[in-house]
């Protein structure tokens, strides 16, 4: 009976996940490519850090949405949640300079356009590692389970391995036009990176509903 | 150890049989690819034997009297022929450019005997410099011009200036400072203006104007050049559309206003453009747009008898210029002038005024000079070098001299005053006569000099295709190759390629083209079929064996070969190689390079940090099973040793040692916004006032020392610095003294140049000379010493040995009785049997001592000013090898995925390529490199020639040196590795002893076989960037910017991977020699 019921609650966590993923891929879809090169406040080319900013925002808040969907359902799954809160801001602004060393490291100019290297490492560490930080805390095993042994297990693990993954991967391809001679607004420093780690993004909350339709899938049909 | 010594043979012979491929399609690449031609230096003189002044008696001339006695040549840069004819289409006025200048239009118009207009075609490549060299000696560009001083630009080809001067007239100049650099030194007056800034318009133009007319009519002069700047620089800035050209033209049609108002009797104006300009204001291609400019002649006297019809405007070549100008001008015609003279020019003058005749024989007069002065070119040429097709050639000489001997008869006939209408017919058909020879000539040279050929290049990249599959047919026989075994298949492969690669050869050199070259293809595409159905073969039977021997081995370690991890090195490579096709990717590899390092690294340190977890999961598990306890006490000790927190901080320094190399590269011309790094300034030339000289002398001293440090040290660590054998007296002595030498030279470098020029020639060459002797003597004294061993004496206690054991079981016997930690030295208790030290890094010591020696003398020939940098790869080489190894040992087979770490390794090269200030562009070439130590007069070119290339490829031949410290690093126990491992695994520590890279001397074949994969590794990186650079170069030789960006890249990218093989072969030799060496020495402790 005990089965039945854990099958269940799994069943439906995977069910909310989907939905909610699928929800978030599809938004962020259309703000990714409905504003671009319109001129509006979301137009990455025009306004890079207030879109950059937003796109923070948006991402924070989607992924509280697809976590949170998931806790709602599992009520034994509960934190002390001022301590954790605290953690994750501490641990979360110890990654951001990270992030920055990085890009530095890897070419970015370390004089000029501070304040864009600083807006991108901010993007890249949300889409990157807040994803982590939500399913795993500060728990250093269950991050090296789930990224660097690349097991994850159902539910909002999957979406985390994928979103950061995707969105790295993605800030890293989008360095790759900057040296072309084409002149475009958007390959000045860092418009097509964060336009990359956007696209990663999306790509890899796309990514894990397929991920998780697959596992639900076959999930389904393993009852039967 | 015959039999070992003999399979090292065996594969230093496949890996010469591999560069052998190599070379011959590199060779045969380049045959078809770059344009070559050598330049004769030899000028043409006044005295020879076909042309005679008395003829008429006129005052000036030598081959031919001059029918000018000054010239103006005013060079509009980019001023195509568009700009300059008139167009009455009043739809097209609309175009800013059109009919900017009138003032040409209205001399064609009003004085048709006086002035004429010629589309003016340029030969590519349409580069401003190029040109220059084209209108000046009447030569073809090539991409060499293999001329005897190559290091400036200036002119070494004979040219109507050098002619002029030689007469004793005066030249003088204002404008692009271009020219200055062409011919140092020859113009009485000179007014140069910077060209390099394409956004302004004005200052140059401007510039010429406030002295122009002052200067013309000073009269003290022959010729005077003029180059104006500011169309070109509009065209790049703004395109040929913009109103902005329009005004510029409208200038430079007031210039030409004023010019031709000050002219006198005598004088002729010529009006060009050295190039056209595309639709996007650009030039250095082939297209129809940059290779027509314009040229306008105008004479105060009438300069022509037949004159031009308006709008029918003859198409002459740019280099018809230098003929003509010269025979004008009564000199002699440059030496090496292909160009034909413009024969209108040569029909009027105060002779043959009324005659028609006249008018005629004195065109085919200059015509003949101009053919008898092409033949003596192609003579002399034919000397030297075998490039022209022969046949073709002896034709043409013999057409040249029955048309001189119909001449002859012609003009005695002409004497004899025989039929009018006759003569005046033959002429005519003798001045076709001698057009036709020139323009065959013309055409004969175009072809060999300028023309790709297609067959070659095509055949070069097949040959390249074969070369890297039979590399990584050996790549992947390179695991049966490490048991000993050579696989069957690997006969018919070798066989097959070798008969492909000695048709290709003799193919090549020996026969002409034609079917033969065909069956070449043919063989070759055969040849790649059969070998990719051999690797697949081979990789089945590796695969076979590894499955049969290795049941122990987990499914995941056998899917290694198809990991994400050789995913992404394989996409990696990908990118790198898809980069040669474009060209702001090659412009930015600095950056590129950087970025790609930087990924790699990151993704190694990933692996370390992801192999030790899974260690650590397994190891939980077991420990689970036992009911272990875990201490996960968080100490700072702990910390500090974890290896996880060990990698994360080496991968940081390395990645941090990568980044600081920005600092010391050199900037490309197209690299925007680039500037030159400081320590590429010659330390004379900075200021001490500011105490930037100090600090810079200083800093790097200290780098210097540093350097030599961290491997005497390193060395001393493991013992291998003990006992009086000479390496070690040498590292320990002559190293220091090195460094003495290096300091006080750059030191004598840094005087100011007046002090430095005082000092006697033996004062300035004799440090750099100690550094050179002193590291050939360290070379051979370690050549003939290779062991960095040594015995402690212990004379009450011998080693005993049986004999008649197998010699496997005699090593480990051996093995058993030398201690090799040298603590052991210290816990001296008596029973121990003798102590080496050492002999745990026998081989690292060897390659650290190498690797040394290397160093030092790449920091004399790179100056002072970059030492820092070879400082830099030290640490990031040692630092990558660290976490390499921390890999290894979480690794617990210690199977190493080596195309990771050479591909690392390889872009970590090209990073530091350009962190010591290189760029893959000619002028950036350090000749000053070929000074350290010698004073400039050299007999032959070859010691010059290796400085620089030393100088150029250093990071090649120092991180190709360093190479097999991949293999050899994580057996010798690291620093930091060494102290991850102490934590980690203590127990194990005290289970196996420490063995060292000697492991790999008890293994026969493993040294031999991982090293030939390594090697296999760095041959086929380099073998796939030389064939993306040949691509890239063939797909782009009608490329815009072939001559500046691919063809440079491809020459380059070809030097630097035969410097690896040829480094590597040495540095293989060197392993084979400690190994031999090895050997001998062992077997003779066992005998005493
Ligand atoms: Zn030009
Ligand atoms: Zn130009």
């Amino acid at each position: 009976m005990t089965d039945e019921k854990t099958y269940y609650t799994a069943r439906k966590v995977l069910k909310r996940t989907l939905a909610w993923t699928l929800f978030c891929s599809l938004a962020s879809l259309i703000l990714l490519f409905i504003p671009f090169n319109s001129g509006t406040i979301l137009d990455l080319v025009s306004n890079c850090l207030v879109a950059t900013k937003i796109w923070i925002l948006v991402i924070l808040i989607q992924i509280c949405f697809i976590c949170k969907s998931v806790t709602q359902s599992l009520p034994s799954k509960q934190h002390s949640k001022v301590g954790s809160l605290l953690k994750y801001v501490a641990v979360f602004l110890a990654i951001v300079p990270v992030f920055y060393v990085i890009t530095i490291l890897f070419g970015a100019p370390l004089t000029e356009s501070r304040a864009e290297t600083f807006h991108f490492a901010l993007l890249l560490s949300v889409a990157g590692t807040f994803p982590g930080l939500m399913t795993c805390g500060v728990n250093l095993n269950e991050w090296s389970r789930i990224f660097v042994l690349s097991s994850p297990e159902n539910g909002v693990e999957v979406v985390a391995y994928w979103v950061s993954l995707c969105s790295i991967f993605g800030a890293w391809l989008g360095a790759f036009p900057i040296p072309l001679d084409w002149d475009r607004p958007w390959q000045v420093w860092p418009v097509s990176c964060v336009l990359g780690t956007l696209c990663g993004y999306t790509i890899g909350l796309m990514l894990s509903s397929v991920h998780l339709f697959i596992s639900y899938y076959k999930m389904v049909r393993q009852k039967r | 150890m015959v039999a070992t010594m003999g399979f090292g043979i065996k594969i230093l012979g496949i890996i010469c049989y591999l560069l052998l491929f190599y070379i011959a399609s590199v060779l045969i690449f380049t045959k078809g690819f770059l344009l070559k031609r050598v330049a004769i230096d030899s000028n043409s003189s006044c005295n020879v034997d076909f042309a005679r002044t008395e003829e008429h008696g006129e005052t000036g001339g030598c081959w031919m009297h001059a029918t000018h006695q000054r010239a103006i040549v005013v060079i509009i840069d980019a001023l195509k022929f568009e700009f300059m004819v008139h167009h009455s289409d009043i739809m097209k006025n609309k175009l800013s450019y059109i009919n900017k200048l009138p003032e040409i239009h209205n001399l064609l118009t009003q004085k048709p005997k006086h002035a004429l207009l010629y589309k003016f075609i340029a030969d590519p490549p349409t580069t401003t410099l190029q040109r220059l060299k084209g209108i000046t000696t009447g030569s073809l560009p090539t991409f060499v011009d293999a001329g005897s001083n190559f290091g400036s630009s200036e002119i070494a080809e004979d040219n109507f200036l050098d002619q002029l001067i030689r007469r004793g007239k005066k030249v003088k100049f204002l404008g692009d400072d271009t020219w200055l650099g062409l011919f140092p030194g020859r113009f009485s007056t000179a007014f140069p203006f910077p060209s390099f800034n394409v956004h302004d318009l004005h200052t140059v133009d401007n510039g010429i104007l406030q002295h122009l007319y002052t200067e013309l009519k000073k009269k003290d002069w022959t010729l005077t050049i003029v180059h104006f700047l500011g169309v070109d620089h509009c065209g790049h800035r703004y395109g040929p559309l913009h109103p902005a050209i329009g005004d510029k033209l409208s200038q430079m049609n007031q210039v030409i206003g004023n010019i031709t108002a000050l002219m006198e009797k005598g004088t002729v104006l010529f009006v060009l453009g050295d190039h056209g300009m595309t639709a996007t204001g650009d030039h250095g291609g082939d297209s129809q747009d940059e290779v027509e400019a314009g040229l306008f002649v105008y004479g105060v006297d009438q300069i022509t008898a037949s004159g031009q019809k308006h709008g029918d405007y003859r198409t002459i070549s740019q280099i018809d210029f230098v003929p003509t100008i010269s025979l004008l001008l009564g000199l002699p015609i440059p030496f090496s002038n292909l160009g034909q003279v413009v024969p209108e020019l040569f029909d009027h003058c105060s002779w043959s005024k009324e005659s028609h005749i006249k008018q005629v024989y004195h065109r085919v007069q200059a015509l003949r000079l101009n053919a008898l002065q092409i033949s003596h070119y192609i003579d002399s040429y034919m000397k030297i070098s075998r490039d022209l097709p022969e046949e073709l050639y002896t034709e043409l000489q013999l057409s040249l001299s029955l048309t001189e001997d119909d001449l002859q008869k012609l003009v005695t006939k002409l004497s004899s005053h025989a039929e009018v209408e006759e003569v005046h017919l033959k002429f005519h058909s003798l001045e076709k006569r001698y057009i036709t020879y020139i323009q065959s000539v013309q055409g004969m040279c175009r072809d060999v000099w300028a023309k790709f050929d297609l067959g070659a290049m095509t055949l070069g990249i097949l040959t390249l295709l074969v070369a890297i599959l039979l590399t990584v047919y050996c790549i992947k026989i390179s695991p049966l190759i490490c048991e000993g075994k050579f696989p069957g298949s690997a006969i018919v492969v070798f066989i097959t390629s070798f008969v492909y690669i000695v048709h290709i050869i003799v193919q090549v050199s020996f026969l002409e083209r034609g079917m033969v070259l065909f069956m070449a293809f043919i063989l070759g595409l055969v040849d790649l079929v059969f070998l990719g159905i051999t690797i697949q073969k081979a990789q089945g039977d590796s695969k076979g064996e590894e499955l049969k021997n290795l049941t122990k081995r987990s499914y995941f370690e056998l899917s290694q070969t198809f990991s994400f991890e050789n995913w992404f090195n394989l996409f990696v490579i990908v990118l790198s190689m898809a980069g040669y096709f474009s060209n702001s990717f090659v412009v930015y590899d600095t950056s590129i390079s950087v970025f790609l390092t930087q990924t790699l690294i990151l993704m190694v340190s990933f692996k370390t940090v992801k192999e030790h977890f899974r260690t650590v999961k397994e190891t939980h598990k077991e420990m689970h099973a036992k009911k272990a306890r875990t201490s996960n006490k968080l100490r700072f000790s702990n910390i500090v040793q974890h290896p996880v927190f060990l990698t994360l901080c080496l991968t940081f320094f390395c990645s941090f040692c990568i980044c600081l190399t920005k600092n010391f590269q050199a900037c490309r011309e197209e690299q925007v916004n680039c500037i030159n790094s400081r320590f590429l300034e010659r330390l004379v030339n900075l200021s001490s006032n500011t105490g930037e000289k100090n600090i810079r002398y200083f800093f790097s001293i200290v780098c210097l020392c540093i350097l030599v440090l961290i491997p005497y040290l390193l060395l001393k660590h493991y013992g291998n610095l003990n006992g009086t054998s000479l390496p070690v007296l040498c590292m320990k002595y002559a190293m220091p003294l090195l460094l003495v030498c290096c300091a006080l030279h750059w030191a004598v470098q840094g005087l100011p140049q007046n002090v430095l020029d005082s000092m006697p020639v033996w004062q300035q060459i004799v440090l750099p000379r100690i550094v050179h002797v002193s590291c050939i003597f360290s070379l051979l004294v370690f050549l003939i010493q290779p062991l960095l061993v040594y015995i402690l004496p212990q004379n009450h206690k011998s080693l005993s040995l049986p004999y008649g054991q197998s010699s496997e079981h005699l090593m480990h016997t051996v093995y058993r009785h030398i201690k090799v930690n040298w603590q052991d030295y210290f816990s001296n208790s008596k029973d121990k049997p003798p102590v080496v030290f050492g002999l745990g890094t026998v081989y690292t010591s060897g390659v650290l001592y190498i690797g040394t020696l290397v160093s030092l003398l790449l920091c004399l020939l790179l100056g002072d000013g970059m030492t820092p940098s070879v400082l830099l790869g030290w640490f990031s080489v040692m630092s990558f090898l660290e976490i390499i190894s921390i890999q290894m040992k979480a690794t617990q087979d210690a199977r190493l995925n080596m195309l990771s770490a050479v591909l690392t390794f390889h872009l970590m090269t090209s990073v530091f390529f350009y962190g010591t200030g290189h760029q893959a562009t000619i002028p950036s070439i350090r000749w000053e490199a070929a000074f350290v130590g010698f004073h400039g007069d050299f007999t032959n070119n070859i010691v010059p020639a290796i400085l620089i290339l030393f100088n150029t490829f250093a990071a090649q031949v120092l991180f190709t040196v360093l190479t097999p410290l991949i293999l050899l690093w994580p057996y010798s126990k690291g620093i930091f590795s060494g102290i991850s491992l102490n934590n980690k695994s203590g127990k194990n520590e005290t289970e196996s002893e420490w063995k060292g890279d000697f492991v790999l001397f008890e293994n026969e074949h493993k040294l031999k076989g991982t090293m030939m994969e390594l090697m296999m590794y760095i041959i086929l990186i380099n073998e796939l960037q030389v064939l993306s650079a040949m691509c890239a170069a063939s797909l782009h030789r009608r490329h815009l910017m072939v001559w500046k960006i691919f063809a440079p890249r491809f020459v380059f990218q070809a030097v630097s991977s035969s410097i690896t093989f040829v480094t590597l072969l040495l540095v293989y030799l060197l392993i084979l020699k400690i190994d031999s060496q090895l050997g001998k020495w062992l077997t003779k402790l066992c005998t005493k």
